[in-house]
């Protein structure tokens, strides 16, 4: 994942400090089962069409991300991986692709190619998986499992923004979370309030680089291969899981402020704080009540 | 010699050289009630309050940078006489070891409110407390 | 309307204040912000010998020579050094054009208290963008008062001698 992860938990006892341990080994456990870049991993051979069997968390993240590939017509896509390598954000060392390399890498692309039955993936083809969306925020939620089985009261586990937290911190208040305004890593768009939860944000200030005067950056939409244009700055979504947040702040930066908003319609618990390229903060009903928000 | 209230000459030196006058006692008087009321009418009009704050915000010759109040530590930072230590405990801050001549900014501290500061004007240094009540547990981005 | 004499006394006196200044700054103090301000005590004496105008320049020949001298023309600490002393003539000849009313102890804890104050207000608006530094006000405040009366003290014994032999050099009656 190449974040830095923190994890603060509650109280700190002898205890609790050996579950923090553990979870931090869970989330490094999860890293190596989804980082496509192995050449001997179970990802590398469906590169290769291979028929595979996947296994635990590998399972878990793929057919999670299946699920919103579908609810989201496509606009999260985890099949998205050779097109990933392509512009190099997986690498550190991004590039803008030849259109005609960007084209053919556009034809592995397709969730709708690919079936899970069970445990197994069957497609007709090579497929390049990139669980980079999903994989953080299953992670969080396997560390908090771990913290609270193993006895914390509460706790936030953050990996780089993506973030949950559970239980009622020292001093009872409301868990504060910053959201980050786009372009400065000082300065907030606002902090919200929760009990508990999930905060995932998906901005195109987190990855990008600069070429011909143009600012490209690491959320690609699958329909076209670029950096998703649409109109969005970035896009903060609150949720009972990690998994779901990270998902669905990535699908909703790609599809927009009209069409993603609609994908969380009927979503109890859902929540999102999108800031637009003009710099209006548009949020769902739920915020300012059920969760709170303080503009900056 | 010149009589009068001629002060810029000579003749004017000798209605300082006397005793203390009464006037002396009332302004020293005056004086020592201002020293005592005037920081609470200035500090609380600039409107830093007394809340304890979470980050400080250490500014060098070559720049700033911001830090927790929440974690212990001990912070070496440089200035053109030399380096100065900031410590952490405990929610405050505080400057030790520090290479100007008087000292006046390791006094100045410990300081733990939105506002408070310590400055170390010979070797450059300023430490300001800021972040009050709007402490974050993280941040998402 | 300057005579030689004149301007050798002023000239003595400058070099006193710059000597003063310059052994205080040098010594590290044991104790956290005590400063004796002595080069004031030769502003004062300028006062009482010489008259205002020479007075002032007693300060600003001082300010001047301390910042050339000891480097830093336009670091902090002049700046500090010449508001302080600034200040403290803007007290000072004020209470001195008041006749008989204030002697030197009075000028000079009038001119040590501004002194401190003009200091801590420009450091607080330039240095640290916050008032919280005039939380040194009473500690700084005091030292400044006590460290006045000394000085005045001093100047007074000082130039009362110095005044003697001022006169006799230059026949002034």
């Amino acid at each position: 994942m190449g974040t830095l992860v923190e994890i603060a938990a509650y109280p700190d006892t002898g205890v609790v400090r050996t579950a923090v341990a553990e979870a931090y080994d869970r989330m490094e456990a999860i890293e190596a089962a989804t980082d496509h870049r192995k050449e001997d991993s179970v990802l590398a051979a469906l590169r290769r069409g291979e028929r595979v069997t996947l296994s635990g968390d590998l399972r878990a993240v793929f057919a999670f991300a299946m699920m919103i590939a579908r609810e989201s017509s496509g606009a999260f896509d985890p099949t998205m991986g050779k097109v990933v390598s392509l512009w190099g954000f997986d690498m550190d060392t991004p590039r803008l692709p030849l259109e005609q390399e960007l084209r053919n890498s556009l034809k592995t692309v397709g969730f709708e190619k690919v079936t899970l039955a069970g445990s197994i993936i069957k497609a007709g083809s090579p497929v390049w998986l990139d669980l980079g969306g999903v994989a953080k925020g299953y992670a969080v939620d396997e560390a908090v499992k771990v913290l609270k089985e193993q006895g914390a009261s509460a706790g936030i586990v953050n990996a780089g923004g993506d973030l949950k937290a559970f239980g009622k911190k020292p001093g009872g208040k409301r868990w504060r979370i910053g959201v980050q305004a786009p372009d400065d890593y000082q300065e907030l768009a606002g902090v919200l309030e929760i009990a508990n939860g999930a905060v995932a944000t998906s901005g195109d200030y987190e990855r990008y680089f600069e070429t011909g005067g143009k600012r490209y950056h690491h959320i690609l939409d699958p329909g076209t291969g670029y950096p998703a244009r649409s109109g969005l700055r970035s896009v903060t979504i609150v949720a009972f899981d990690c998994l779901l947040a990270d998902a669905l702040s990535t699908a909703i930066f790609v599809m927009g402020p009209e069409k993603g908003l609609e994908l969380l319609k009927g979503r109890d618990g859902v929540h999102a704080i999108l800031v637009l390229e003009t710099g209006e903060v548009l949020t769902t009903d739920g915020v300012g009540s059920e969760v709170g928000f303080e503009r900056r | 010699m010149r009589e009068g209230k001629d002060h810029f000459t000579t003749s004017g030196a000798s209605s300082f050289l006397q005793r203390p006058t009464i006037w002396d006692t009332c302004l020293l008087i005056f004086l020592l009630l201002l020293t005592f009321t005037a920081p609470r009418i200035l500090i609380g009009a600039s409107g830093d309050s007394l809340k304890a704050g979470s980050y400080i915000e250490v500014r060098t010759v070559d720049g700033s940078s911001v830090i927790s109040l929440k974690k212990d530590a001990t912070h070496i930072v440089k200035g053109p006489l030399g380096a100065a230590k900031i410590i952490i405990e405990d929610g405050q801050a505080r400057m030790e070891s520090a290479p100007c001549p008087l000292k006046i900014c390791e006094a100045m501290g410990p300081i733990k409110n939105a506002g408070e500061t310590i400055l170390c004007l010979p070797n450059r240094i300023s430490v300001k407390v800021t972040g009050g009540e709007g402490e974050l547990d993280a941040v998402s981005r | 309307m300057r005579s030689p004499g004149r301007v050798a006394y002023l000239a003595l006196l400058i070099a006193a204040a710059f000597v003063l200044s310059s052994l205080e700054r040098a010594l590290p103090s044991p104790v956290p912000m005590i400063r004796l301000g002595l080069g004031n005590v030769m502003t004062l004496t300028a006062f009482a010998v010489l008259g205002l105008r020479d007075g002032a320049w007693v300060t600003f020949g001082r300010v001047a020579l301390v910042s050339f001298i000891w480097g830093g023309v336009f670091s902090p600490t002049a700046v500090m050094s010449l508001t302080g002393g600034a200040a403290s003539l803007m007290v000072m000849i004020p209470l001195a054009l008041c006749g008989r009313r204030f002697s030197l102890y009075g000028i000079s804890i009038g001119g040590a208290f501004a002194h401190i104050s003009a200091q801590l207000a420009v450091a607080s608006a330039l240095y640290v963008q916050s008032a919280d530094l005039f939380r040194l006000l009473p500690f700084l405040g005091s030292i400044a008062l006590v460290t006045g009366i000394i000085n005045g003290g001093i100047a007074t014994l000082l130039a009362s001698r110095l005044s003697v032999f001022y006169h006799r050099d230059l026949g002034q009656a």
